[in-house]
């Protein structure tokens, strides 16, 4: 089930770079509004790069649930 | 002189009769409360009403524009619903503080000038305060009284910046001078209540804590009525706009972090409203627009996320997602608005975030703020992903602890399907929510096909991360230290401080001091011991015949004082 779950969310991913390529930004201030994939691109980039900063942060904030008693 | 009452008055004073009924009355008496405020909302027009005079200064007690008219609604609508959520408490006292917080709150929305603005900002900062102590245990004690202190402190600044205002300009109208020190304690006031970073710790230290219904009011008034005070003060303030900024991005990364779901939901607060101080820090009127949009919209969403959770930890008696998920069948129309809230807080397409995150985001294109662009971009992949793992490991995920659990109160459920209804609303006709916007007219096209599949493009490629590497999201059973940790370290040094070095300087004067004093006692009684060595001083009051000399040493005095006389006078003659 989860197997399928994935490759039917990599498809539907894949799909919506090729869907890009249709969609006109509308209006353009940045050259990346250009890009025909750049929400894509935030989301599963922005996605590692949150959980690299998550990592960080608990590395050093993380504590036991009573530390504060 | 009015066609309406201040709103603030009808809870304020309306509170007071609350402990005089009881059972079905009391609920009655409450959304009677709500119904009639409402009415006299939609009587208020444009104008300023109700100025009294006070120490040579008027002050504005109902001040109505299109914003105000705007926060009033939104207020009011989502504060009934609120009520409507909590029907089953049997407190007065929290019944009248939650009264009092929404009226005052509502004050604070109507007020015409900075005394009565003060003046209803530190009533909602107490009445608030005891939704914390309602719980009526240590934690919510300790949290209550952090949040108290810091909501003083704010307070004093905003205080200390309204005098230094009023002392400068001799006005009393809200509007700081730009650049000038009392401008900046003004800031720092509103800023607290903002949950500016830094000043942010008393949110989620004293959200998780409150009581079920208590973190609902909670949630809906303090932080928005400081992004009013903001949009009326300082907006087009570009460091407020990197503030709004930093804080979207600062939130979601500690709310994916969490394990306590109303602290999750309250880190997301402080990312949210970040959104919204971006969008007013730029200070264009499509901005404001996004800003007060997002504010309306975050209210009806984020309430329902705590009534969610609130309905969850009712149910359950569990607050960790460590120890939730699998509630999806038990509690499946909890489990629904949960859905709904957490796409409509994504922005995803046919729920009203979506319509108001477009326009901040176009607004911080169109005001070519590059970096504010980004920074919203990765804050919503955040928020994104902290409700897919809300969801999921609240809901979804396998938990066999949970056969007992039953679905939620009727009245709870009324409250919950209303705001979920008013989200999918909202999502589908946008006009509704752009009529009462602050600066007409909005013409914000929400539906084009870039918006939309942008939009999808971002929940798929997030989505997908989010599988692939679920583990990276699980919940820990661990807290995470915040900024909070620097002050309760200073505050525990500070007392080390007090307790230590300075209560043994303070013992050691007044033992001195005390000393001396029985000195100057001792020397009142007797002046003339002062002469007499130290170690024979005696504390013995006068007596004059201590110190009296033989009459026969006078006598010799005068015979020689005769004689020398009488010899100076026989040789000078």
């Amino acid at each position: 089930m989860e197997r399928t779950l994935q490759k039917i969310l990599f498809i539907l991913a894949g799909l919506s770079v090729l869907l890009g390529f249709l969609a006109e930004h509308d209006p353009v201030f940045f050259w990346w509004h250009h890009l025909p994939f750049l929400d894509g691109m935030v989301g599963g980039a922005g996605a590692i790069l949150l959980i690299l900063l998550k990592k960080l942060v608990a590395s050093f904030a993380s504590r036991k649930e009573d530390f504060y008693d | 002189m009015t066609n309406g009452l201040p709103p603030a008055w009808i809870f304020i004073l309306g509170a007071l009769l609350v402990p005089l009924w009881k059972g079905r009355l009391k609920q009655g008496y409450l959304l009677l409360l709500s119904l009639l405020s409402l009415i006299n909302l939609s009587q208020l027009q444009a104008g300023t009403y109700w100025t009294i005079r006070f120490l040579n200064y008027d002050l504005i007690l109902l001040q109505v524009d299109r914003l105000s008219l705007a926060m009033g609604i939104i207020f009011l609508a989502i504060g009934s619903l609120a009520i409507l959520y909590s029907l089953h408490v049997k407190e007065s006292g929290q019944q009248m503080a939650a009264l009092i917080y929404m009226g005052s709150s509502l004050g604070v929305v109507f007020s015409g000038d900075f005394f009565s603005l003060f003046f209803f900002w530190e009533i909602m900062a107490i009445a608030s305060t005891f939704l914390i102590w309602y719980r009526k245990e240590k934690v919510s004690l300790d949290a209550g009284f952090r949040y108290l202190l810091m909501h003083m402190l704010g307070g004093c600044a905003l205080l200390t910046g309204i005098v230094l205002q009023v002392i400068s300009t001799g006005r009393m109208v809200l509007q700081p001078s730009a650049g000038s020190l009392a401008s900046w304690l003004i800031l720092i006031g509103f800023g607290l209540n903002t949950a500016f970073l830094l000043l942010h710790t008393w949110l989620p230290d004293a959200y998780p804590e409150g009581t079920i219904t208590g973190s609902v009011f909670l949630s809906i008034f303090t932080t928005k009525t400081g992004v009013y005070a903001l949009t009326r003060c300082f907006s087009g303030m570009e460091w407020v706009a990197y503030m709004g900024g930093a804080m979207a991005l600062f939130g979601v990364v500690y709310a994916l972090l969490q394990n306590d779901v109303r602290r999750l939901i309250s880190y997301h607060i402080i990312s949210q409203v970040g959104y919204m101080v971006a969008g007013i820090g730029v200070g264009t009127a499509f901005s404001i627009n996004g800003g007060i949009a997002h504010l309306m919209n975050n209210l009806l969403y984020k309430t329902l996320l705590f009534m969610c959770m609130g309905a969850v930890i009712q149910m359950t008696g569990k607050r960790k997602l460590t120890e939730l998920g699998g509630l999806a069948e038990k509690m499946p129309i909890t489990c629904a608005t949960c859905v709904i809230a957490s796409l409509s807080i994504s922005g995803a397409p046919g729920f009203n975030g979506f319509v108001s995150k477009g326009m901040l985001l176009s607004s911080m294109a169109e005001a070519h703020q590059p970096m504010l662009e980004w920074m919203l971009r990765l804050a919503s992949v955040g928020t994104f992903l902290s409700f897919t793992k809300l969801t999921f490991f609240t809901f979804f995920s396998k938990n066999d602890r949970m056969e007992e659990v039953r679905e939620a109160p009727v009245h709870m459920l009324l409250a919950m399907t209303s705001i979920a209804s008013l989200c999918i609303l909202i999502g589908v006709y946008p006009g509704l929510l752009f009529s009462i916007l602050p600066h007409p007219p909005v013409q914000y096209p929400a539906y084009t096909f870039s918006h939309i599949l942008g939009v999808l493009q971002l929940f798929l490629w997030a989505g997908l991360i989010f599988m692939l590497a679920r583990n990276a999201f699980s919940p820990h059973a661990w807290i995470i230290l915040d900024f909070d940790y620097f002050y309760r370290r200073a505050f525990r040094w500070m007392g080390w401080v007090f307790q230590g070095p300075l209560n043994d300087l303070r013992l050691a004067t007044q033992e001195a001091c005390s000393r001396k004093v029985q000195t100057l006692v001792r020397l009142s009684r007797n002046p003339l011991a002062f002469l007499s060595h130290p170690h024979k001083r005696k504390a013995t009051d006068y007596d004059g015949n201590l110190y009296r000399k033989p009459m026969g040493l006078g006598v010799l005095l005068a015979i020689l004082f005769l004689f020398f006389y009488g010899l100076i006078y026989l040789l000078t003659s």
